[in-house]
């Protein structure tokens, strides 16, 4: 395996999940892909150190790594004794003049092949990545793996997982996707359109990777990956509004970050958190992805939960929070995608438009019917009763009323139910 | 209220592969986190993991006498690998903890109440 720092100077960013997606869309097969790009990477460290690189590095590392996969094929069909299957040949066929056909010179001299040239293939990719055959859960691990090149210990490690486990979730999405032997270069069969939605789904819950296990110290996570994949998506389908949907959200979420703890490590809510620490150039980059969800005339969950957001952020920027019209946006979202979060969140709205009493009243009415039993309702979601934010929000708002000893219950509740411990301290400030 | 998170976990040699060195240290800094995060909060009461099911001895008067064995109450591919005491308000916060448990990620966490407890000297009744 390449050292990942070398790695870093022979291929971009960009490089890594280009050539995998051209190489496995021959036969869907992405751990191949992903050894043949290996194979190649350590022959660039070698002959570009003695020659120097190549002037379009992309375009010599796609022909090599294709060569090296061309030898898997040949070894494989001669060891079988069978025909190289069709398909796979004509894929790979079809890969090679498209990239030829497109760069002009591919095949002859990749040395000064323009690397725009190589025909895009991520976003098949992508969509291969939240198939239905592979698990909601193993999606993010997917992508980050197979389109940005992330080791199984570098996902482990920023999400507090065991590499053991990542490894072989890995490895099993991986064998399901070789399995279906999706063509992915042909997209036709994909029927894209109707996987962005899973994409979509996926990104987030690379970034909203709630952390599955309680730590001390909080973790970057996988922050940074996420604003590039979503920034992708937007790149490969710039008509699609909730595509810049999704990326303004999380490049808002993310420029928020550095404000998100204290220099104790204390937890900060959004009303209280400097603005100056916000990350300029992704606030900027969310701004510009909402602006194109106007334009492309479609607002969906993750646009509204964007505006939502950049409404937040310019109340405590300016010290006046349009309430009204976020309460507008959050009926929006509670017709278009109702969840517990969601509702939890609107009421904190009303709140401030019609009143605590009203924000109580409507934190009630959520409540309604769902006893405390085991914390689940019908669909393993969890009830209101055991939902922590909705314990922070009464308490709050208790406070505001001046009922005190209801709201120290409220506080109390919520602290039984935070595992958090830098929360845990602010709700116990709290409670003081 | 006290609840018991009874942790499940494939016996040693079970199927798969055996766990390498690294794992091993890496899990052991998860559970330390874990630990660390639950005595902060001061939920803790105890945590015991066990040392593989083979090595337990079990005791009965079923039979009316003493009778004493090596070897552990049941064979099964995943078995008893530990069990963290901790003391919260209801179901609903010892599920909270429960799922930050790191072995989850191999093993399974049982949730149980406690139906009473023997703390200072006598029985509690919750």
């Amino acid at each position: 395996m390449t050292d990942p720092a070398d790695r870093a100077m022979i291929l971009s960013r960009d490089g890594w999940g280009r050539i995998i997606a051209l190489i496995a869309a021959a036969d869907g097969d992405i751990s191949g892909a992903e050894d043949a790009l290996a194979t190649a990477l350590e022959r660039a460290v070698t002959a570009w150190r003695a020659e120097g690189p190549p002037g379009n590095p992309e375009g010599w590392l796609y022909r090599v790594a294709l060569n090296a996969r061309r030898d898997v094929w040949k070894s494989a069909a001669t060891r079988t004794s069978t025909a190289l299957d069709d398909e796979v040949l004509d894929h790979l066929d079809h890969a090679g003049a498209r990239g030829d056909d497109d760069g002009g010179r591919l095949g002859v001299d990749p040395a000064d092949h323009d690397p725009d040239a190589l025909p895009d293939r991520r976003l098949e990719l992508l969509a291969v990545c939240a198939h239905p055959d592979i698990d909601p859960p193993a999606r993010p691990l997917l992508m980050l793996s197979a389109v940005m090149g992330m080791t199984a210990k570098a996902i482990a490690s920023a999400m507090a997982l065991p590499a053991a486990t990542v490894s072989a979730r890995l490895t099993r999405a991986k064998k399901r996707v070789a399995a279906l032997g999706v063509g992915f270069g042909d997209p036709d069969r994909l029927d894209l359109e109707s996987r962005l939605p899973e994409v979509k789904e996926a990104i987030y819950g690379a970034f909203a990777i709630e952390w599955a296990h309680a730590a001390p110290t909080p973790r970057a996570g996988m922050v940074g990956e996420a604003v590039y994949l979503a920034g992708l998506l937007a790149r490969l389908c710039p008509g699609d509004g909730e595509s810049h949907g999704l990326a303004a959200l999380i490049h808002l979420s993310a420029a928020r970050f550095p404000a998100r703890r204290g220099g104790a490590g204390e937890f900060v809510p959004l009303t209280e958190q400097d603005p100056a620490l916000w990350d300029r150039s992704l606030t900027e980059s969310g701004e510009h992805h909402l602006k194109e969800v106007y334009r492309c005339g479609h607002v969906g969950r993750f646009g509204l939960e964007a505006a939502i957001q950049l409404l937040h952020m310019a109340g405590v920027r300016t010290g006046m929070t349009d309430w009204p019209m976020l309460l507008r946006l959050h009926d929006d979202l509670e017709s278009l995608a109702p969840s517990i979060g969601g509702s939890v969140s609107r009421a904190a709205v009303l709140a401030e438009v019609d009143g605590p009493e009203a924000g109580l009243a409507a934190l009630d009415a959520l409540s309604l019917g769902t006893g405390s039993g085991d914390g689940l309702d019908d669909r393993g979601d969890k009830r209101v009763t055991a939902f922590q934010p909705a314990w922070v929000l009464r308490a709050h708002l208790l406070d505001r009323l001046g009922r005190t000893c209801d709201a120290a219950e409220a506080y109390r509740r919520a602290l039984e139910l935070t595992t958090d411990p830098a929360e845990r301290a602010y709700l116990e400030a709290r409670l003081r | 209220m006290r609840y018991s998170l009874i942790f499940h976990a494939p016996e040693p040699g079970a199927d798969g592969p055996a766990p390498t060195e690294e794992n091993i240290q890496e899990m052991m800094r998860l559970m330390d986190d874990f630990g660390q995060t639950l005595t902060s909060a001061g939920v803790l009461i105890a945590w015991e993991m066990l040392t593989p099911a083979e090595t337990a001895t079990t005791v009965t008067r079923k039979t009316g006498e003493v009778v004493i064995e090596d070897g552990p109450f049941a064979a099964a591919k995943e078995a008893l690998a530990g069990v963290v005491v901790i003391d919260v308000a209801d179901k609903e916060a010892a599920l909270a903890w429960a799922e930050k448990f790191p072995g989850t990620s191999y093993g399974t966490i049982e949730v149980r109440p406690a139906a009473t407890s023997f703390v200072d000297g006598r029985w509690t009744r919750p």
